[in-house]
């Protein structure tokens, strides 16, 4: 269904209307004393946090619609979608009934989410020491300053390193302290001012996105 | 002798068979000590008793975890010096964190401790709204939270009669991500002296802080911190297990580097002698 | 005079703050002027990307084999620029892929992210005339808010949907470990662009966009004369940056923390 240009005009202007007034508050508020300011900031806040309160119930209603249609459709995979709307609905009962912070609630949570949450994260040492078999190779120029910094960080923290070579930590710390934090931060301050230039897009409306409509 | 290429299964395998020597064999590897740890138990070291001492961040359970090895220990010196904690959530994870690392040290009474609930140490529930969260608690504690994890309003604690703002915090130590913030708000604005036992990865990122505040703020570096901080309060726990892991892995992650260099030079000259 | 201009200033401007604010509006200021020195005509060629010509290929890459592309626009809300510059690219791949027929899917961790994204997605396919083919919850998944919910999603959505390119953009953190190793198992083409977690990025990607990069390739993919403009604004405040750099780093070493006490000011 084609917009209507009066809608498509709306949709526009408004959003970017909106982007301004809660741009200017945040800034004024950030930037100067003013008490007025500050109330009007922290209004806009408040709106801010229920937009983004509503959206939260956005994803667990996509999440549970498509789950439905998924186990009515019996697609591929349509018992785990069954098992996880049970999951959904059960969580959120013992949340309500007994209490965020129940001993039920909090060792129910303990010993699923965080525990997989910490296993997934002992993984992850697997994947990078298989990158590294295929990643740290020295073709050329570039990648032998990669591969060999890379290595030279693991080594110099290496313990059976720094028993022998006790400097190795003091290296490995000016190492990481100036021409790693140099980067790191060349990456930040370049990434903040592209930021920035991107949200100055975004008010001229020249970034395609949620906030201009593409259709023709 | 061509060396076959390693694939990714095997690979994985040697890591595993490397996690499972380091847990069934301890072997004690040596690591050096740190001067900033060293200074971080010398400024715990140096509080009165009685003082406040707010614990508090946000970050998820599983990254916070590699700072446990450090908090623990630091929990029990704390014990040691009797300083009051204030655990301040705010992150959901967070409040779980806090709890574990408080039953991990054993210093609370139910753990068979000295520490009485109310009056030695406090646990807050989660303080949603991060950095504005922050901003309320230090101008006003009893107003950003009013009751304590379990409901208890705050004139009901002995220990909150004391702490109403920034200006009754001694020091502020942060085992969570969220370490940025702490500085910004607690260090740079009110003067706070902020310890964060940080994570490997996070620590290059947040060292630069060191030598923002040179005098108010210290961090130890991942598991190796952790493991030097249990060296100094004599104990053992998931530092020591930890590098023991790494002292071997880091090894095997060498050898495994030349194998993948070897083999691209093997194929490169197969690919010659085909030409 | 000059000290009853600075008191009247100190009293409204947060202190500590005056020199941040000139240098935001110092953007505005050379991002907007490149913009309008753009739309007077005034034209500027930028250096050709390497990660967003692979994205362009990949799409080409994607139609010969006929498997789909996937775009991750990372774990943060819709308030992280590095996400909207994401979530872009994706509304760009999405017209290009449609065009000729490629799918292209994303994940999302963010349930406002979910919402843009399948606005995005359903704008490009009424772009290129074929609104028929989108339909809710199609294209666009959502795993959770969590961190490695979404990375273990996403690692089974690449292993489900094998796609030819797996294109990261936005903010990532540990999550990239898990699925890039996944993609690269695969055979996909990996393109990554964030601004934090450049190191896993660069171990596991094929091509990446390095910081800023990320959002001049949201600029350049849209190939529009006015947007390519404000790049040139973005490289002019780099200029100053490093001007000041230099200058401070100078003032410095000669002993004197004038800069420093300008910059704090």
């Amino acid at each position: 269904m084609k917009m209507s240009s009066t809608i498509t005009y709306v949709r526009n202007y408004l959003a970017r209307f909106l982007l301004i007034v809660g741009l200017l508050a945040a800034l004024a508020s950030w930037y100067f004393v003013s008490p007025q300011v500050d109330a009007v900031a922290n209004t806009m806040n408040l709106w801010n946090m229920n937009i983004y309160n509503f959206t939260l119930f956005v994803g667990l209603i996509t999440i549970v619609i498509r789950y439905s249609d998924g186990i009515r459709k019996r697609v591929k995979n349509w018992p785990y979608m069954a098992y996880g709307l049970v999951l959904i609905v059960g969580w959120i009962i013992m949340g309500e009934y007994l209490g965020l912070y129940s001993d039920f609630y909090q060792s129910a949570y303990l010993s699923t989410k965080i525990t997989l949450h910490i296993a997934i994260l002992g993984q992850l040492v697997f994947f990078l020491v298989s990158a590294s078999y295929r990643v740290v190779r020295i073709r050329t120029l570039r990648t032998a300053v990669f591969g060999l910094s890379m290595m030279a960080m693991v080594v110099l923290n290496a313990p059976w390193l720094l028993g022998v070579f006790p400097a190795a930590d003091k290296i490995s710390y000016w190492l990481l302290n100036n021409p790693s934090m140099a980067g790191g931060r060349a990456l930040l301050l370049t990434g903040g001012i592209g930021g920035v230039i991107l949200g100055i897009r975004l008010l001229l409306g020249l970034e395609r996105g949620a906030l201009k409509s593409t259709e023709r | 002798m061509r060396i076959p290429e390693l694939k990714r299964q095997y690979i994985w395998g040697i890591v595993l068979i490397v996690y499972l020597t380091a847990v069934l064999v301890p072997i004690g590897a040596p690591f050096p000590m740190s001067d900033i740890t060293v200074e971080i138990y010398n400024v715990i070291g140096s509080l009165k008793p009685g003082q406040i001492v707010v614990v508090g961040g946000a970050w998820d359970f599983a990254f916070d975890l590699e700072s446990s090895a450090a908090m623990i220990p630091a929990l029990r010196q704390l014990a040691d010096r009797h300083a009051r904690i204030v655990f301040a959530p705010f992150a959901v994870e967070s409040v779980q964190y806090q709890k574990y690392v408080m039953q991990a040290s054993g210093i609370a009474e139910e753990q068979g401790g000295t520490y009485k609930y109310g009056v030695d140490w406090v646990q807050f529930g989660y303080i949603p709204g991060l950095p504005a969260a922050m901003v309320g608690f230090l101008n006003d504690v009893h107003s950003a939270v009013p009751a304590d994890v379990y409901g208890t309003p705050d004139d009901k604690i002995p220990l909150m009669n004391d702490f109403h703002s920034w200006k009754d915090i001694a020091l502020w130590i942060c085992p969570h991500w969220s370490f940025d913030v702490v500085v910004r708000y607690a260090t740079a604005e009110h003067g706070i002296p902020a310890i964060y036992f940080a994570q490997a990865a996070a620590y290059s990122g947040y060292s630069p802080f060191m030598m923002a505040y040179p005098d108010k703020v210290w961090m130890t570096n991942g598991f190796l911190g952790g493991a030097q901080y249990e060296q100094l309060m004599n104990t053992t726990g998931l530092g020591h297990a930890a590098i023991n892991a790494y002292y071997i892995l880091s090894a095997v992650l060498v050898v495994i580097v030349i194998l993948g260099n070897v083999d691209m030079i093997s194929k490169r000259e197969k690919k010659e002698e085909k030409k | 005079m000059l000290s009853v201009m600075f008191s009247m200033v100190s009293e409204i401007i947060q202190p500590g703050k005056s020199a941040q604010l000139l240098f935001l509006l110092l953007i505005g200021i050379l991002g907007y002027t490149a913009y309008y020195l753009g739309t007077k005509g005034r034209t500027w060629e930028i250096r050709s990307l390497e990660g967003l010509e692979a994205m362009f290929e990949g799409v080409g890459r994607s139609a010969e084999m006929g498997r789909p592309i996937l775009v991750l626009p990372g774990i943060s809300d819709m308030g992280s620029p590095q996400t909207l510059a994401g979530i872009t690219i994706l509304g760009e791949l999405t017209q290009q892929g449609a065009e000729i027929g490629v799918t292209t899917y994303s994940s999302n961790a963010d349930s406002g992210v979910l919402t843009a994204s399948e606005a995005v997605v359903r704008s490009a396919y009424a772009a290129v005339g074929k609104p028929e083919l989108y339909s809710p919850g199609k294209y666009v998944r959502w795993f959770g808010n969590d961190q490695f919910a979404y990375a273990v999603g996403a690692a089974g959505q690449i292993l489900a949907d094998n796609p030819a390119v797996v294109v990261y953009l936005g903010y990532f953190l540990f999550d990239v470990i898990v699925d890039g190793e996944t993609g690269n198992s695969i055979g996909a083409v990996q393109v990554g662009g964030t601004l934090g977690s450049m190191d896993f990025m660069s171990v596991f990607c094929d091509y990446i966009l390095i910081g800023e990069e990320l959002f001049a390739a949201s600029a350049a993919i849209s190939k529009d004369k006015n947007t390519i403009a404000t790049i040139a604004g973005q490289d002019w405040v780099k200029l100053i940056v490093l001007g000041i750099l230099i200058v401070g780093t100078l003032v410095s070493l000669a002993g004197s923390d004038a800069i420093v006490r300008l910059l704090e000011m």
